[in-house]
Parts: C-alpha cells; structure tokens; sequence
C-alpha cells in the first residue's frame, strides 16, 4: 500500500503535469540548451563558453516554467478549490504541501537537469578531474536557481490565491530583477539576475576549488567575493526564507 | 503514465532536437590564438570530422602549415620538428580551410607555423564539429522515429483492444 505522500505526489503529478505543460517545458528547454556548441576546450574560459550561455538561454525557461507549474499547483488549486476538496481526506496541509512543492521542484529540476547532463555529454563533461567538478557546480547553482524560483512563486500564489495576479506579480518582479538593473559587474545588485548569478557564482566557486587545489590555472579575480555572497544569499537564504515562509503560510490561510 | 504520452514527450523531444542542432550547426565557434598552440578536444563522441578555417594570419600574406599534434608528445617536447603530428596541411593561406578526422579520441594541440618554422604571431581560427553535429542529427532522426513507433504501437494497441471488445460483445 502506497504511503499518503507517495499517493499525494502521484496525484500532483496526474494533476499538475498533465498534457500539455510537460511537453511544452521539455520541448524548449531542448531547444535553449541543445542549441548551443563550443570547442573552446580551454579550462579557463570554458565558464564563459558553456555555462555562460546556458543560464542565459535558461533563465528565461526557468522563470516561465515556475510561473506555470507553481502558479498552476498553489493559486489555481485554490482558485478552483481543488485543495479544499484534497484537505477533505486525511492529510494534514504540511502534507499537503511539501507533496506538491517537492514533486514540482524536483520534475523542474529533473527537466533541466537532463537536457544540461545531455549538452554536459556532447562537451567533454566527463573530460579529466576538472570538468566534472565545473559541472557539479552548474549542477548545484542551477538546483539553486530552480529553488528560489519555486520557492518564490510558492509565497505569492499562497498569497494572492489567484493565478492570473500572482503570475502578474511574480513576473514583473522576475524580469524587473533580470532587465530592470544596470549590468554592472562590480555591483553586487547586478548579481541577483538569475542570468549574471548562477554564472557568476560557478565562475567564483571553480575558481576557488582550482586555487584550493594549487593546479594552476590563472584566476581573473573576478567576481568579487561579495558579489558571489550575494548571488548565494538571494538565492539559498532568500530560497529558504520563502519556503519555510510558505510552509507557515499553507497552515494559516483561510481556504473558504 | 499512457504510452501515448511517452510516444508524444519522445517525438517532441526528437523534433526539437532536430531544429536545436540545425540552429547548432550554422553556428561556427571561433577561437583566437596568439603565437601559442590552440587545445582541440577530447570530445565524447570522438573519432569525428572537424572543419578548420584560417579567419585571420599574422604576419598577414605568408603562408602556414597547421598541425595537429597529440598533446602528450607536444607538452613534452614543445618543438614542431621533434614530434609525429596525427595531421598536417602545408602552404595554408588567409581563408583556406581543410577538413580532418581524429582517429583517436584525446587532447590535441594545433600548431600553426610560419614558413620560416616559428610560431604564427596571431591566428584566428573557425572549427566546426561536422561529425558531432552528424552524430546529433542522427540521434535526433532515431529519437523521433522511436517516438513515432510507440505511438503507432500504442494506437494499433487501442485498435485491436477495441476489435476484441466488439467480438466479445457479438459473442
């Protein structure tokens, strides 16, 4: 017999993924990573050849696709009084919640994750004791990304109740933070773009685990160090903040 | 989940893949080397066709002979005339472009030098993976057609569960 959980996340799974929100996810995160090449095998500049491009083509597809499945999962759930009627069964809320967060964050990353393993595989990924290192750290700054995002859309669908106002709000915070700053690489506000930070932020951390390491490959001293604590903090700390945010958030609100 | 649904993901998936190597294969990487060898691979998929096009050569109007050569040996001795290149094209010019094929997967070098045997100042290079952009080609078409062949399973399945329902029910 399946546990309340693993039923819950089934159900979310039939619910939320149904046709077409999965296909049309998959097709253009295909289509974002895939569609980019390199031979510049050249450790030093491989951050800006490969993962450069490839959290600039996805931050776009990760944004959307949180709005969507997030928006879809909490807001519209609500608005059309599905989890009224899912509360109805005996499932507590927390339940209820971490089910339908962890299935959505997971499948996203899941999504993500393959297509980035699959263009990780047709560039050299598996390449000496280096690579794998730098895609470990795409790996988890992309896992972050994901996470703030989600987390993010969470609080404001469990807020505003209704998916039309909180997709509105969650945007143009979204893309205010990604077009509304001034790119400018020395300040740490620049850094909250979930285009600039994840890049910024596996730049930093390979450079360090190069200079930890002594196998000498030149540092460029860039990004700065509290530029790279600012893209972790906004995206961890304000990622948990958000989520355990909206942990207390599903307790207390009113459904009816 | 129904096998249609699967059949519809893995088509998709194989028809997006399809445009996202054509939109890869009209991109031609460059990449710049000042008076230094140019590392070239290893790549997954390797043994595989490589274009190499000549952008720019400094000094402009000589002609250079590009190597590529293993990078063990090439580390090693560091010296043109001392090492065995896997590939040599002689009496290249600004613009010319060769095409070659590695036999061996691994990390290579390409040496591109004067007619004098000394270092190119400056050379801009364009390479294109004509076998990595093929090999995605081909795994796109298979993708695509593996999608395509559980769908019509999963329709000829429906079809000929929808038969025996009828001859139950006449029987």
């Amino acid at each position: 017999m399946k546990s309340k959980l693993g039923e819950l996340i089934a159900w979310e799974l039939q619910d939320n993924w149904s046709f077409p929100v999965l296909e049309i996810i998959a097709v253009i995160t295909t289509l974002q990573v895939m569609s980019f090449t390199t031979i510049q095998h050249d450790t030093t500049i491989l951050v800006n050849v490969v993962v450069k491009p490839f959290f600039s083509n996805m931050s776009f597809v990760i944004i959307i696709s949180a709005t969507v499945v997030f928006g879809k999962s909490f807001a519209d759930s609500i608005e059309k009084r599905k989890l009224v009627v899912l509360l109805s069964y005996p499932v507590s809320r927390t339940q209820v919640f971490i089910a339908k967060y962890l299935t959505n964050l997971l499948t996203l990353f899941l999504i993500f994750g393959s297509a980035l393993l699959a263009q990780g595989i047709s560039l050299f990924l598996f390449d000496g004791f280096f690579q794998p290192v730098l895609w470990a750290f795409t790996f988890l700054y992309l896992l972050l990304a994901v996470f703030f995002t989600s987390s993010l859309m969470t609080l404001i669908s469990l807020t505003v109740k209704q998916l039309g106002l909180s997709t509105l709000i969650f945007l143009i915070y979204m893309f205010g933070i990604e077009y509304g700053l001034p790119i400018n690489l020395t300040n740490p506000l620049t850094y909250l773009s979930l285009d600039i930070g994840p890049w910024a932020s596996v730049q930093y951390s390979i450079t360090w685990y190069t200079n930890w390491l002594n196998i000498g490959i030149s540092s460029t001293g860039w990004p700065p160090q509290n530029c790279f604590l600012t893209a972790i903090s906004y995206t961890l700390v304000g990622g948990v903040a958000l989520f355990l945010a909206s942990l207390v958030f599903i307790n207390r609100i009113d459904l009816d | 989940m129904k096998l249609s649904r699967i059949g519809v993901i893995v088509l998709l998936i194989g028809v997006t893949l399809l445009f996202a190597t054509n939109i890869r294969g009209r991109t031609i990487s460059g990449g710049g080397s000042i008076g230094r060898p140019y590392p070239l691979g290893p790549f997954m998929l390797e043994p595989r066709e490589t274009t190499l096009v000549l952008r720019e050569v400094s000094p402009e109007n000589v002609t250079v002979t590009v190597f590529v050569v293993d990078a063990k040996s090439w580390q090693a001795i560091q010296n043109i005339s001392k090492v065995t290149p896997v590939f040599t094209a002689s009496e290249m010019k600004k613009l010319y472009s060769v095409t070659f094929r590695l036999d061996k997967r691994g990390l290579y070098y390409i040496v591109v030098t004067t007619n004098t045997g000394s270092l190119a100042d400056e050379v801009e290079m364009a390479i294109e993976q004509r076998g990595l952009a093929g090999d995605l080609l081909t795994l796109s078409i298979a993708i695509s057609i593996i999608g395509a062949i559980t769908l019509i399973i999963d329709r000829l399945k429906s079809i000929i569960q929808k038969k025996q329902k009828q001859r139950n029910v006449l029987s």
